[in-house]
C-alpha cells in the first residue's frame, strides 16, 4: 500500500516538474502587477492588454501562420514522399533514405546555420518565407517516420489486391493507401505543427527583419523584464492548440470506433 | 494406495477493484496427479494459477503447499514453477542462461548449475541448443525450453499456463505425448490450465470445469464426459444435443420423458425427479444411431447436411422441420444427404439433468 | 498506361529528391565548404582553402567550452534517465488507456514555445522567485538561494526541455515487454533488482540509447537555455556557434564546429544502430 502511493507520488511530481513552469505562466497572467514577481490581486487587465502590444500581435499570428502552412505543406509533401520511398526502386534510392534521418538527429542548431548559410548564398531575403522553408525542412523527416509505420507489409498485399480488381495507381492510393495510412499522417502532422510551435533555434537563425515571431519576440524583450500579456497570449494560444488537439483526438477515436464497429 | 494433498486452496476469493474473478474457491490436489483446470477465457483459471503460484494474492483464503500455509508467501520463495503462456522466454538470453537462470537467482553454486541444466536438456531434447537464442528456435523447441526452464528448480507442483495454445495441431499432439511423459518421469504434479478441452480430455488424470469463477464439475475425464452434472459441463466438454423434455412418468427408476413434440423416450435413472418435472436430456452425437430401415420405437428425420473429418462423419439430422440432431458415425457409405434415416438412441449413455 | 504509371512514379518521387538535396544536402555540403574557407575582419568569406578553422578547435578556451558542454549534456541525459526508468516501471501494468493517456500528457507542453516555458523557470527560479520565497515564506531557509545564473539552472533547464525525448522512448521499451517474461523472472526467483538488471535493461537498452541521443545531441546544441537560465556566464557549444554566426562573424569557423558536431552525431548514430537501434525510432513519438 505504502509502496503504491510513493509510486503514485513520483509520477505526479514528474508532471508537476514538466507542468510547473506552464501553470505558473497561466497563474501570473491573472496577477495585476506589472513584473512578474510578486502575485497581487487577480485580474482580466493583461487579455485586454494583448490588444495595445502590437509586436506581440504580430509575433503571436506569425508564429500561427507559420505553424499552420508549414505543417499543411510538410504533412501533404511527407505523405508523397513516405509512399513514393515506400512504393519504388529508384538509383541513389539509399542516400536519399538516409539524408531523410538528418534533419532529426543532428542537432538544431546545425540545420539552422546550414540553411541560413545556404539563403544567404542564394541571397534569399530572410523572412516570413524562409522560415517556413525551414519548418517545412525539419518536418517534413518526422511526418516520413510516423507515416512508414503504417506501411507494412500488408499494404503490400491491400494494394495487389486492388491492382488485381483493377484499380489504377491514383485510385489504390486514394482509396486503399490513404485510409490505412490515415493514423500516421494524423500523427506526423500533429508532431509537425507542434514542433513548429516549439522552435526556438532553426527560427532564430532563419528570420529577418519585418519577420517576427513569437520566440524572437520573447528573446528581445527577456533582458528587459517580460510583462504578462505574454502570459496571457501564452495560456490563449494554449487553450486554442489545446482544443484543436482534443478535437483531433476525439475524431480520431470515434472514427477508430466506428470502424471497430 | 493414500493420495497426499500437495496443493491445497481452501475458500480463496480474488476480487479486481470491484469484479469477483474467484468465488470462495477450495480445491484439493494430490501429489503426482495431472489436473486440468479447464474453462473459456475470463473464467478465473489463469487466475486461480497466479494464485498458486504467489504471482497474485488471494483477496481472502488460504493457499497450502505441502501442508504449509504459503498465503503470505513471495512467489520467488514458493516451491511450485510456472510455464507461461507464449513461454515468456528471456529473448537477450540463451537456452543455457534462460534454464540456468532461476538456478544462478538461487545461488546453486557453477557446477551444480552444468550439471542440473545438462540434465533437463536431456530430458527435454535439446541437446546441441545450449548457445541458441529464442528467436532461433521453432515453437516447438521454445516450449521445450520454457519446460526446461521450470522443472530444473526440482519443484514440488509445475504450473501450465494454457501452454500448448500457441503450436500448431501436429506440434500440440506431439507435445501432449511429451508433456505426460515428462510428467511420467519426474512424477511430480502438474496443474494444467486450458480452454481446449481435447487437451484436457486426454492429458488429465482429472479435470476441473471451471466457470465464472467457480468449479462446475471436478472428475475424471471419463467422468466429466460421460456423467456432466450441468448442462454447462455437457455443452463444453465435447459436443451434445441438449434437449428441452418433461417427464411424464415415473416408475421403480425408469423415467419416462416426452420430448421433440411429445415423442417418447424411457430412461433408467438413479436420481430423483417428480412427474411433470421440466428437464433437459444430453445426447452424446455418438449415441445417436441413423438408420435407413424403420425400426421399433425410432424417430423418423431427414439428413440435411454432413461433413467430413477424417475419421468420422457428422450428420445433421432435421427432425420434423422444427429440431436438428448431431449424430456422429464412422461409416457413411449408406447415408446421402436429403435421405430419410430413423433413428435410435444408446439409452445407457443419456444424461437427464434438472432444469 | 505505362506513360501514366511513369508520371505517377514521378510525382511520389520528385519532391522528396528535390528536397532531401536542396535542403538538406546542399546547405550541408556548403557548410563543409565554408569551414575550409578563411574569413576576413569584417566577417566576410574569403574563398581560400585553409584548415586552421579545425586547427582553431583545439585552442583551449574552445576546449573548456567543449568539455563544459559535453559534461552538462552528459549530466542533463543520465537525469532524465533516473527519471525516466521509475516512471515507466511505474506504469507498465497500467492499462493502454492510461498508457495513451500519460504519452499525450508528455507531448502537450510542446503547444508552448520552448523558450516561453524556459521563461517560466525564471519566474519559479529567480532570487525572487516562487521557490525561494516560498522556502523563506515556511521558514526554511533565511536568505534566497541562487538556483539560476548557474550551472543548476542550466540543467534544469535542459532537463525540463529534454525530458520527454526520454521518457517516450523508455515508455515505449519498457511498455513492450511483456509481463509473463517479468513474471516468469520472480516465479524462478528473481528479485526487484536483478529483474531490472538481468531482464528489462537488457531488453530496453536501445531504447535508453534512442532517448539519450535524443537528450545528449539538442543539449550541445541549445543555447538558449544558456543565455537565459545560465546568465551568459557559461558557454556550451550552441552558444560558440552562434556567436561565430551572428556576432564574431566568422562563418569558416562556425562552420568547422558545427562539422565537428555533424561528426560526433554520426558516431553516436553509428554506435545506436549497433546496439540494434532502428532509425525510424529516434523520430517516432
Amino acid at each position: 500500500m505504502k509502496n503504491k502511493f510513493l509510486n503514485n507520488l513520483f509520477v505526479i511530481l514528474v508532471f508537476l516538474f514538466l507542468y510547473l513552469p506552464i501553470i505558473v505562466l497561466i497563474i501570473y497572467s491573472f496577477n495585476s502587477s506589472q513584473m512578474n514577481i510578486i502575485f497581487e490581486n487577480w485580474t482580466f487587465d493583461w487579455y485586454k492588454e494583448i490588444l495595445h502590444n502590437s509586436d506581440l500581435i504580430e509575433a503571436f499570428s506569425n508564429t500561427l501562420l507559420v505553424a499552420v502552412i508549414s505543417t499543411v505543406t510538410s504533412t501533404i509533401l511527407g505523405t508523397i514522399s513516405a509512399y513514393g520511398l515506400y512504393k519504388y526502386e529508384f538509383p541513389f534510392k539509399k542516400l536519399i533514405n538516409g539524408l531523410i534521418y538528418i534533419p532529426i538527429v543532428i542537432p538544431e542548431i546545425v540545420l539552422g546555420i546550414s540553411l541560413l548559410s545556404i539563403y544567404t548564398l542564394m541571397k534569399l531575403q530572410l523572412s516570413l518565407v524562409t522560415i517556413i522553408l525551414s519548418h517545412i525542412a525539419f518536418s517534413i523527416p518526422f511526418v516520413i517516420v510516423s507515416i512508414r509505420s503504417n506501411l507494412t507489409s500488408q499494404t503490400k498485399v491491400l494494394e495487389e489486391a486492388a491492382k488485381d480488381l483493377g484499380a489504377s495507381p491514383f485510385k489504390t492510393f486514394t482509396k486503399i493507401i490513404l485510409p490505412t495510412i490515415m493514423p500516421g499522417i494524423v500523427s506526423g502532422a500533429t508532431l509537425a505543427f507542434t514542433l513548429s510551435l516549439d522552435d526556438v533555434v532553426i527560427s532564430y537563425f532563419t528570420s529577418g527583419p519585418g519577420s517576427l515571431t513569437l520566440p524572437l519576440y520573447i528573446y528581445s524583450v527577456i533582458k528587459t523584464g517580460i510583462t504578462p500579456d505574454v502570459n496571457a497570449l501564452t495560456t490563449i494560444m494554449l487553450l486554442v492548440t489545446f482544443t484543436i488537439l482534443i478535437s483531433i483526438t476525439i475524431i480520431q477515436s470515434r472514427k477508430i470506433r466506428k470502424e471497430a464497429l | 494406495m493414500e493420495k497426499n494433498v500437495i496443493v491445497k486452496l481452501s475458500n480463496v476469493t480474488k476480487k479486481f477493484d470491484d469484479t469477483t474473478v474467484i468465488k470462495d474457491f477450495s480445491l484439493d490436489i494430490y501429489e503426482g496427479e495431472f489436473i486440468t483446470l479447464l474453462g473459456a477465457s475470463g473464467c478465473g483459471k489463469t487466475t486461480v494459477l497466479k494464485i498458486i503460484s504467489g504471482l497474485e494474492d488471494a483477496t481472502t483464503g488460504k493457499v497450502f503447499i505441502a501442508n504449509k500455509d504459503v498465503t503470505n508467501v513471495d512467489a520467488t520463495k514458493r516451491e511450485v514453477n510456472t510455464i507461461f503462456q507464449n513461454f515468456a522466454l528471456f529473448p537477450k538470453m540463451t537456452v543455457f542462461e534462460n534454464i540456468s537462470f532461476g538456478l544462478q537467482m538461487k545461488k546453486v553454486p557453477k557446477p551444480e548449475i552444468e550439471q542440473r541444466v545438462k540434465k533437463v536438456i536431456d530430458l527435454v531434447k535439446l541437446k546441441g541448443f545450449e548457445n541458441r537464442y529464442p528467436h532461433e528456435l521453432s515453437g516447438g523447441q521454445q516450449q521445450r525450453v520454457a519446460i526446461a526452464r521450470g522443472v530444473v528448480m526440482n519443484p514440488k507442483v509445475l504450473l501450465l499456463d494454457e501452454s500448448l495454445c500457441s503450436l500448431d495441431l501436429k506440434l500440440k499432439k506431439n507435445m501432449q505425448v511429451e508433456l505426460k511423459r515428462i510428467q511420467k518421469e519426474l512424477g511430480i504434479t502438474f496443474i494444467y490450465v486450458t480452454h481446449a478441452q481435447d487437451e484436457a480430455l486426454s492429458m488429465s488424470d482429472r479435470i476441473a470445469i471451471m466457470n465464472q469463477g467457480v468449479i462446475e464439475q471436478l472428475g475424471t475425464p471419463q467422468e466429466v464426459y460421460s456423467h456432466p452434472k450441468s448442462v454447462f459441463v455437457a455443452d463444453f466438454i465435447g459436443e451434445a444435443n441438449i434437449l428441452d423434455a418433461e417427464v411424464v412418468n415415473i416408475k421403480d427408476n425408469i423415467l419416462t420423458l416426452s420430448f421433440m413434440n411429445n415423442k417418447e423416450i424411457s430412461i433408467k435413472t438413479n436420481k430423483s425427479f417428480n412427474k411433470n418435472d421440466l428437464v433437459k436430456i444430453i445426447i452424446r452425437p455418438e449415441d445417436v444411431f441413423p438408420q435407413i430401415k424403420e425400426v421399433k420405437n425410432s424417430i423418423h428425420g431427414k439428413i440435411i447436411d454432413s461433413t467430413y473429418s477424417g475419421y468420422n462423419t457428422k450428420l445433421y439430422i432435421n427432425i420434423d422441420d422444427q429440431y436438428t440432431l448431431k449424430s456422429t458415425i464412422s461409416d457413411i457409405n449408406d447415408f446421402k444427404d436429403g435421405q430419410d434415416v430413423y433413428i435410435t438412441f444408446d439409452k445407457e449413455d443419456i444424461e437427464v439433468l434438472k432444469k | 498506361m505505362k506513360e501514366n504509371n511513369k508520371a505517377f512514379k514521378l510525382l511520389f518521387l520528385l519532391p522528396v529528391i528535390v528536397y532531401t538535396l536542396l535542403l538538406i544536402l546542399l546547405p550541408l555540403v556548403y557548410v563543409l565548404f565554408l569551414s575550409f574557407c578563411k574569413s576576413d575582419s569584417y566577417g566576410g568569406i574569403v574563398y581560400e582553402f585553409t584548415l586552421s578553422n579545425y586547427l582553431n578547435i583545439f585552442d583551449s578556451t574552445y576546449l573548456n567550452i567543449f568539455f563544459k558542454s559535453v559534461s552538462i549534456a552528459l549530466i542533463t541525459t543520465f537525469i532524465c534517465i533516473l527519471i525516466s526508468y521509475p516512471f515507466a516501471i511505474i506504469l507498465r501494468k497500467r492499462n493502454i488507456h492510461i498508457k495513451n493517456l500519460i504519452t499525450k500528457l508528455i507531448m502537450l507542453p510542446f503547444l508552448t514555445n520552448s523558450l516561453i516555458r524556459t521563461y517560466g523557470w525564471i519566474i519559479l527560479l529567480r532570487k525572487s522567485g516562487i521557490i525561494n520565497s516560498g522556502l523563506i515564506g515556511m521558514g526554511i531557509i533565511k536568505t534566497p538561494m541562487s538556483l539560476m545564473y548557474n550551472r543548476f539552472g542550466i540543467i534544469v533547464g535542459m532537463v525540463y526541455t529534454l525530458l520527454p525525448f526520454m521518457l517516450l522512448p523508455i515508455c515505449s521499451s519498457v511498455f513492450e515487454i511483456d509481463n509473463n517474461i517479468i513474471d516468469a523472472a520472480k516465479d524462478l526467483g528473481a528479485s526487484k533488482l536483478q529483474i531490472f538488471f538481468k531482464i528489462i535493461l537488457p531488453q530496453t537498452i536501445s531504447g535508453v540509447f534512442n532517448g539519450s541521443l535524443m537528450v545528449f545531441i539538442p543539449a550541445i546544441g541549445f543555447f538558449f537555455i544558456t543565455d537565459i537560465l545560465g546568465g551568459g556566464k557559461i558557454m556550451i557549444i550552441g552558444n560558440l556557434i552562434k556567436n561565430q554566426f551572428l556576432t564574431a562573424r566568422n562563418w569558416p569557423f562556425g562552420s568547422a564546429i558545427a562539422i565537428f558536431l555533424i561528426i560526433i552525431t554520426f558516431l553516436l548514430v553509428k554506435l545506436y544502430r549497433k546496439l540494434g537501434g532502428k532509425l525510424d525510432d529516434l523520430g517516432g513519438f
